[in-house]
């Protein structure tokens, strides 16, 4: 399997109005947001950094911001079937956004192409026109996402950072 | 068209794709599937390639629905987030 992102750092962010100051970390991936209708991975376009949680049990999950600053308007290509969330303060239902993701490599040299990472329920977000919070409602790549991207993926803890492979390439 | 009708035609279309699932599971899972309302429009490994074929055809983005043919995930635990 080729490497595609090595040794990315864990985000670090430090509550300074707690006393003593309380650092947080997150593990992220940089990850592009794009129309499913895509024949090829798109340039020029910005990536965001979306926290890895393997304990969200779907695909992933976003804000109406975080699609807005993709340029991608929440408004269409909605999926028929809406999407419930279940959280500590209760149920909410949400709309569906269909969109892949393309993970972004960070290895130097020759540029990679993004990878695909199909979704195949599309993207639920809350769709909200105030701005998340930047550090507690952060977009969110789930397990359901990851296995069916068929990455591997190495998180070290001594180094506070990530690795991730890509399958290999399927031959002719 | 407006709004509601291409509403209703999603909502004709998830009525349908619910309806024709297990069959479709047992036949071609993990493709894709497309509806325009009721009327399944065709099939595919790839989901952009199935949307490219809907574009071919002179369809609007939001003039179908496609579908991938796997049991249907309807409720997602986020434990510790806040929304709102």
């Amino acid at each position: 399997m080729p490497l595609f992102i090595d040794r990315l750092p864990f985000q670090c962010w430090t509550d300074a109005s707690r006393s003593p100051p309380l650092p947080y970390w997150n593990v992220v991936l940089p990850v592009v947001v794009s129309e499913p209708s895509l024949v090829s991975a798109p340039s020029g376009l910005l990536a965001q950094d979306w926290i890895m949680d393997t304990g969200n049990s779907g695909e992933a999950f976003a804000w109406r911001h975080h699609l807005t600053l993709a340029g991608i308007n929440p408004d269409l290509g909605r999926m028929a079937k809406p999407m419930t969330i279940v959280t500590v303060a209760g149920k909410v239902t949400v709309p569906v956004r269909d969109v892949d993701l393309w993970l972004v490599s960070n290895l130097p040299g020759q540029p990679q192409a993004p990878y695909r990472i199909v979704l195949h329920r599309g993207l639920p977000f809350y769709d909200s026109s105030k701005v998340p919070d930047p550090h507690f409602q952060r977009p969110l790549i789930g397990i359901r996402a990851l296995r069916s991207a068929g990455l591997r993926v190495d998180i070290d803890f001594a180094r506070d950072t990530i690795s991730v492979w890509t399958p290999d390439p399927v031959g002719p | 068209m407006i709004t509601e009708s291409l509403q209703e035609l999603k909502q004709q279309a998830l009525a349908a794709f619910e309806g024709d699932l297990p069959a479709l599971w047992a036949d071609r899972p993990g493709q894709w599937v497309a509806y325009q309302g009721r009327q399944q429009l065709g099939f595919a490994i790839h989901k952009h390639d199935l949307y490219q074929e809907c574009f071919r055809r002179g369809l609007k983005q939001d003039e179908f629905v496609v579908f991938c043919i796997e049991p249907q995930v309807t409720e997602m635990t986020l434990g510790q987030v806040v929304l709102d």
